[in-house]
């Protein structure tokens, strides 16, 4: 149907709708989003949606191939481990270890990194670039290696690696954060917001805020990847979570010894280790270029 | 006579270069300078680059702080960083328009922000305002719910002035407003300009490379080099009988 109305009476869609109509004309960042939408929606229900208990022993079928191979059965749809343990059932039930937690940490180091962020941001002087030079020294040791500094002083535990995480984000956080809003407050804009006569939370919240959320985004997907990243690491390493519990690194680990005779209990999780680092780092890099060509396009 | 509307005593501005740790350099990018304004005048600054006009203008607006001196308005001092007591009266208006709107916000919420801070209004007076406002200066009320990437550049100007006279101030302050804008459009801003001076009394002062322009919009002239006031007065008097080389140049005149 032709529309009547040509001028100015069509509704402008709000920003989000307009960041979503960019983000939705790419397939890749839709597979991405869908992919981590199930892999999310599986972590949070895998209590009821697993078929066993992760840590159910079937003696009766050690080291049974995924339901797909000739000697496989339907009962075991991803196969068992050298136990006899349902290799689906400690996949999804490993999601909470290896995607809530480290969601989890990235949200406690986002509140606490994003103001201090802020703060360093705004303020200026000696203060400003104390605080600045600090944080490039705790920068410059990687992620990995600081938390297994943590580990090392308070043993291996899946709290200290939360801590140990935490721990490493949260400068990351700062300086990011920092960054962008240095960039930002010397620009006119916010020099006419100044010229208003706003309060400096306003020009921080309402002025400087929305215009930093890609920096803030690709912040966001850079410390999700390295937490799950370094849990995984860390499990791996056997400094993490510790054996029994279906973290998708220590199932790795428990893995080497039978590659050859079992290689799925290999390629599963780190099929699904994959996946999830792969959908988080589409999703965030394409919601950021969403947002810049949201201002971009006129 | 009545007293001034402006007055500039004695305002310089240094900056100050780090060259070492201890050390640095400083750099006089205007001398001591003062003047005065009269209310509902017009005041064209004039110089080659680096003059240090914009550095003034950038001091009047309260953009800057000034190394020394004072800024006064009838009178009255304007601290450097109150900026609640000099919007009311003094406003200013950027060089390059489409940097000067937040790209993040509509049209609307950035025009209603110096009314939320600055008057008594309820939210649905402030509504009204901006919408009236928005008319003045001959846009829509449509635009209200714009993002400036989505407006020309000669509508992005107007915003900036919706803005700039939204608190009905005293004086604006323009810094080559109008260098960015074609002939036409540049027209246009500068005959709203004009409009608004006569509807509302706002005294203008505005820094501009042309000739024409200056001629046409002038009352008085400030003519700078190097930092340092050459020459102020009446753009007649300039005119017809300027005193120094670089005004003629400036100014076109034989």
């Amino acid at each position: 149907m032709p529309n009547a109305s040509i001028y100015y009476q069509q509704r402008e869609p709000s920003p989000l709708q307009q960041i979503w109509l960019h983000m939705s004309a790419n397939p890749f960042a839709l597979a991405a989003l869908y992919t981590l939408a199930l892999l999310l929606l599986m972590m949070v229900c895998s209590a009821w949606l697993t078929p066993f208990s992760p840590d159910q022993q079937f003696a009766d079928s050690i080291s049974q191939p995924p339901s797909w191979h000739e000697q496989g059965q339907i009962r075991f749809l991803f196969g068992t481990d050298d136990l006899g343990r349902d290799l689906l059932s400690r996949i999804m039930a490993g999601s909470v270890y290896s995607l809530g937690y480290p969601l989890l940490a990235v949200v406690i180091a986002a509140l606490i990194g994003i103001p201090i962020g802020a703060w360093a941001g705004m303020s200026r002087g000696v203060q400003s670039s104390a605080l600045n030079h600090f944080l490039d020294v705790i920068n410059s040791i990687p992620s990995l290696l600081l938390a297994l500094l943590v580990i090392a002083i308070l043993g291996p535990a899946l709290q200290n690696v939360m801590l140990a995480i935490v721990v490493v984000l949260i400068p990351q956080f700062i300086h990011s954060v920092h960054s962008a809003i240095y960039d930002e407050r010397y620009q006119d804009y916010v020099m006419a917001s100044r010229l208003n006569g706003c309060s400096r939370w306003y020009i921080l919240t309402r002025v400087i805020f929305p215009n930093i959320t890609a920096p803030l985004v690709m912040q966001v997907t850079l410390a999700l990847s390295t937490a799950i990243f370094d849990i995984a690491a860390l499990g791996f390493l056997g400094l993490g979570v510790q054996a029994p519990a279906p973290e998708w690194g220590t199932m790795l680990a428990r893995s080497l010894e039978h590659v050859y005779l079992s290689p799925w209990t290999m390629i599963l999780p780190g099929f699904a280790l994959f996946l999830t680092l792969l959908s988080i780092n589409v999703l965030g890099d394409s919601i950021r270029a969403a947002i810049q060509e949201r201002v971009r396009s006129a | 006579m009545t007293e001034p509307l402006l007055q500039i005593q004695q305002v310089s501005k240094s900056y100050y270069h780090k060259t070492g740790w201890f050390r640095g350099r400083r750099t006089l990018a205007l001398e001591p300078i003062s003047f005065a304004l009269q209310a509902g005048e017009t005041l064209a600054i004039m110089g080659e680059t680096g003059s240090g006009k914009s550095t003034l203008a950038k001091i009047i607006a309260g953009v800057e702080v000034p190394s020394s001196g004072q800024v006064l308005l009838r009178g009255e001092v304007l601290e450097p960083h109150n900026y609640r007591q000099r919007c009311k009266h003094i406003r200013m208006i950027f060089q390059d328009s489409l940097r000067s709107l937040n790209l993040q916000t509509s049209i609307g919420q950035q025009l209603l922000e110096p009314l939320r801070f600055n008057t008594a209004l309820d939210p649905q007076e402030q509504q009204q305002k901006v919408i009236a406002t928005l008319r003045q200066v001959g846009l829509l009320p449509e635009h209200f719910n714009f993002y400036p990437h989505m407006l020309s550049s000669g509508q992005q100007q107007r915003v900036c002035i919706a803005r700039a006279i939204i608190l009905e101030p005293q004086i604006i302050v323009a810094d080559e407003a109008f260098v960015a804008l074609d002939p036409s459009i540049r027209a246009q801003i500068i005959n709203l300009i004009l409009d608004l001076q006569e509807d509302m009394g706002i005294s203008f002062i505005f820094i501009s490379h042309s000739a024409e322009i200056v001629k046409h919009v002038a009352d008085k002239i400030l003519i700078m080099h190097h930092g340092k006031l050459v020459e102020f007065g009446t753009t007649e008097a300039l005119l017809s009988n300027p005193q120094q080389q670089l005004t003629k140049l400036l100014l076109g005149v034989e």
